[in-house]
């Protein structure tokens, strides 16, 4: 009995190191891509981010990012994600739970029209928005026969609140699509209980509804701020670079418009982007789990 | 009549006023869009000579052709790893699930723009010199969503009973993978490769950032000095893959009605 | 016995319901006393949901009219019925905690803060689960959440509690034990109570009154007791308890003649015609086996036995399409094998019948 099992044993160890590095083959090619195409271009923005040529190492270009031009860029990336993500967001709910209380049908609808529209994005995305609400766009001629003149009142497409609209067209679908989950997961006990009980809509929403559906509600904006904040080729294709956005910055470096004496200026604030985009999708993960919790 | 009846008169109102209004705002710009790309310069009235101009650049096909044949690529390399890698952490891998899950959505954190800076100074030559380096960024710029969709997929179906259920009645391991595995999870696969084609044909940041030229970046560059054509083209490009998309998606619901029964089909078939 | 228990609570009259073409409740009407608990058996679909969600308030009727303490409330929406209502599943508001809950209702009240929490504690005390009022209802079992969903039904101390198939969606073990609960509760409290489930121990064990309804209608309403042993009709008579439908005749003259044995109709049969083929509802407690084959016993063959603990079932081919099942102790049932040759023979004094 002991020599089989000892036997055994040695069998199973002897082939424990390389069968079980041989089951794992089929991970294997995710693996590589994904260290090859990812994990080391990320390294070498850090990396490079700290070289300041001649083998020497130092924290120069992020002295330099800190500076004022490159702090403004951060600080309007910051606000265009911050209020097109809130606008679309409110918006994107509102719509969501209207589409919520619909028929299946219509609910199916709606859902594959999301999926299609939160897709929109880049240069065609900015040159319908031109047709439409440039100076001479379909829409504003329409408005000016109305009466309104939104040029005349201080609006052009070509700015902060120009970009929050177009945003607007691929957030507010993408809100509805990302937050839809969490309104179906609100049961119709709920309300009836809430009325057995004898409490009113308002109590209702107040006391109930609110409280269940803010977590998912703040994942779902978070994710938006996510998406806008890392937004390159609409951004660029409506404001060229008259709007200072850290992407477009990147850009410029990378396209050599810019000189700068810090050659790596774009690497820093490179990472200076991944540092805001993880530190919002911790907060994204936390809502997660928040919503999941209760 | 009780509170039902009252509560929904109050809201149905409301409620057509607030989808009306969505509607408004995401027909307004297509439709005058549309508009602008139909006009003719010099105000000479409506045409679709802007449409016509679009498919005689000369750059048009081949672009098109790069664009698709990076998104084959795209799919297939996505196919070939990421389907593996997932259906391994639902069957031995259990344990390096999780590890791989937080992996996976490590991409969407990475802005683009940032990848694309990496991505041309790491490159060592020989891939820099290739544009098909492009289909690998796609399909790693796409792994939160096909490893999720794939990874959600695989969930939703018994994987490891059936598995199990086809070992015990004595097929081999390929016979498996073939009969039972590969048609249990056909739907998520195609969704994923949904995903990576999707991506593919509308990656503009990271392609023109690394100053190759595919369809969406071709977009950019032909729209300088043609304002009315470039507005045909953005809305042909994205009335073409709204199109697509809706087609697509709507062949996926028929074919999920029809799913259930022939999934039970195939695995009596299979394991006969 | 205070004259308080017989005066009417609740009274439904004539109500009805139609979705379209289909009519989820005809012309149904049901009187409730004070202190009393009626069940509301049936088939899915039968409309005995649709009774207790228009009795709440929750759903529209067509016709008729309820009244509760004498008053007509129907047109009176739900959140001022004072009725406390269980869901099966899910009622509870999953951001707040167990006493939040039960204090939910006193909170909509404006009721202050120290007196709802006391009364919650009291509640909780009543379904022991005071230890819990600070867990959320994710943190507990199914059982523990229908309990605490009853504490706050309770906890306005409702005109009228509604459960509706509170039950079906817990295990079995604790489904006998919250249905305990529940009925202890409900005579501590003399709260009137209307139950609605689908499953009939779960009726018979703690009504005081059971209707069986069917396609919206209510085919009877009486004690378990009288319900099982006086059914009304063959519907009642095959959904409450075990029946063995077996093939019989008129005799005329007011019997039947079944297998070898001619019995009296029961008298609330519908009158038949003579020679016309029936069905004749037999319970299989009313069914003996023996050895003696009397020309008026049937001769039979013992295909199944099963143990179910103090009474054995016994399955009996008497050449007719299914099997009889017979109920016997199972101290008698020893004496039986499977394969053996019985003599059958019913000991009912009057049957029900039903058409083919």
């Amino acid at each position: 009995m002991t020599l089989m099992t000892s036997t055994q044993d040695t069998t199973i160890r002897k082939n424990g190191g390389v069968s079980s590095l041989l089951k794992l083959t089929p991970l294997a090619p995710f693996s590589l891509i994904f260290l090859f195409f990812f994990c080391w271009p990320i390294f070498q923005i850090l990396k490079n981010s700290l070289d300041q040529g001649k083998g020497h190492y130092g924290l120069s270009a992020y002295r330099l990012m800190f500076t004022k031009p490159y702090m403004h860029a951060f600080t309007t990336s910051l606000q265009l994600s911050f209020y097109s993500s809130l606008t679309a967001g409110v918006i994107g709910a509102v719509i969501a739970f209207y589409v919520h209380r619909s028929k299946s049908g219509f609910k199916s609808i709606i859902a594959m029209l999301s999926g299609v529209l939160a897709n929109s994005g880049g240069v065609p995305l900015a040159f319908m928005f031109i047709a439409a609400f440039g100076a001479q766009g379909g829409v504003v001629t329409v408005l000016k026969k109305l009466g309104i003149d939104i040029y005349g009142a201080g609006f052009t497409l070509y700015s902060l609140t120009g970009l929050i609209l177009v945003y607007s067209f691929f957030q507010i679908p993408l809100m509805v699509l990302v937050f839809t989950p969490a309104l179906e997961g609100m049961r119709n006990e709920w309300r009836e209980a809430n009325n057995s009980l004898g409490g009113t809509n308002i109590q209702f929403l107040r006391w109930v509804l609110i409280p269940v559906l803010f977590p998912a509600f703040l994942a779902s904006i978070l994710l938006l701020f996510a998406s806008a904040f890392s937004a390159f080729a609409t951004a660029r294709a409506l404001t060229g670079g008259s709007v200072g956005l850290v992407p477009l910055v990147i850009g410029s470096l990378i396209d050599g418009n810019v000189i700068t004496d810090q050659a790596n200026l774009g690497d820093a604030l490179a990472v200076g982007m991944i540092f805001v985009s993880a530190v919002v999708m911790v907060f994204y993960g936390f809502s997660l789990r928040w919503a999941r919790g209760r | 009549m009780g509170a039902g009846t009252m509560k929904s008169r109050i809201f149905s109102g409301t409620r057509y006023l607030i989808l009306g209004l969505g509607l408004v705002f995401f027909i307004a710009p297509v439709a005058s869009a549309i508009e602008f790309s139909l006009r003719s310069y010099g105000n000479k009235g409506h045409t679709m000579a802007n449409y016509s101009w679009i498919f005689q650049q000369e750059d048009f096909f081949t672009n098109i052709t790069i664009s698709l044949k990076l998104a084959v690529l795209s799919a297939v390399i996505t196919v070939v790893t990421v389907v593996p890698a997932v259906t391994f952490l639902h069957l031995e891998g259990q344990r390096y699930k999780r590890i791989f899950e937080f992996l996976a959505i490590l991409p969407l954190v990475v802005p683009v723009v940032s990848l694309a800076i990496g991505a041309q100074k790491a490159m060592p030559l020989f891939i820099q010199n290739s544009q098909y380096e492009l289909a690998f960024f796609y399909v790693v710029i796409a792994i939160p969503y096909t490893f999720q969709s794939l990874n959600v997929g695989l969930s939703s179906i018994p994987l490891k009973t059936l598995v199990e259920a086809s070992r015990s009645l004595g097929a081999s391991f390929a016979k498996t993978v073939t009969s039972v595995i590969v048609p249990a999870i056909r739907s998520a696969i195609n969704a994923a490769v949904f995903l990576a084609v999707t991506l593919s044909f509308g990656e503009f940041t990271l392609t023109s950032l690394l100053h190759w030229e595919t369809f969406p970046v071709w977009i950019t560059r032909v729209s300088q000095g043609n304002v009315l054509g470039s507005i045909a083209l953005s809305m042909f490009s994205l009335i073409g893959a709204w199109t697509l998309l809706i087609l697509v998606q709507s062949a996926q619901n028929v074919q999920k009605n029809r799913r259930s029964k022939s999934q039970v089909e195939e695995m009596e078939e299979a394991t006969a | 016995m205070s004259s308080k228990k017989s005066e009417i609570k609740v009274s439904l009259n004539n109500l009805s319901r139609h979705y379209g073409s289909v009519a989820a409740l005809q012309n149904f009407s049901l009187e409730m006393k004070t202190g009393e608990m009626v069940s509301l058996l049936g088939p899915s679909g039968c409309g005995k949901t649709t009774v207790l969600r228009i009795l709440g308030g929750l759903d529209p009727h067509h016709d008729g009219n309820i009244l509760v303490d004498g008053e007509d409330i129907t047109g009176l929406p739900s959140d001022k019925r004072n009725m406390g209502m269980v869901f099966q599943a899910y009622s509870l508001f999953p951001n707040m905690t167990v006493a939040e809950n039960v204090e939910y209702g006193l909170r909509v009240r404006k009721v202050s803060q120290e007196v709802r929490r006391k009364k919650s504690m009291e509640l909780l005390e009543m379904v022991h689960l005071s230890h819990r009022g600070n867990a959320y209802p994710n943190q507990l079992s199914g059982g523990q959440q229908q309990r605490v969903a009853l504490a706050r039904a309770l906890a306005i101390s409702p005109k009228v509690l509604l459960l509706d198939e509170p039950l079906s969606a817990l295990d079995a073990q604790v489904r006998v034990q919250i249905r305990e609960e529940i009925r202890r509760i409900q005579l501590e409290t003399e709260t009137t109570t209307l139950f609605v489930t689908h499953d009939q121990e779960e009726a018979m064990s703690v009504s005081d009154r059971v209707g069986v309804m069917n396609a919206g209608q209510l085919e009877q309403i009486d004690s378990p007791t009288v319900l099982y042993n006086k059914p009304k009709t063959a519907f009642v008579a095959s959904f409450v308890g075990v029946t063995n439908k077996i093939p019989a005749e008129i005799d005329g003259k007011g019997r039947v003649r079944i297998l070898n044995q001619k019995i009296d109709l029961s008298k609330n049969s519908r009158s038949a015609s003579e020679g016309e083929k029936v069905f004749a509802l037999v319970r299989p407690e009313n069914l003996i086996l023996s050895n003696e084959f009397d020309t008026d016993a049937q001769p039979g063959l013992v295909i199944t036995k099963s143990f179910l603990g103090p009474l054995t079932k016994l399955g009996v081919d008497l050449g007719i399409e299914s099997l009889v099942y017979v109920n016997m102790t199972s101290q008698e049932a020893r004496k039986i094998d499977v394969g053996d040759r019985v003599a059958l023979k019913i000991t009912s004094e009057e049957l029900m019948v039903a058409n083919a």
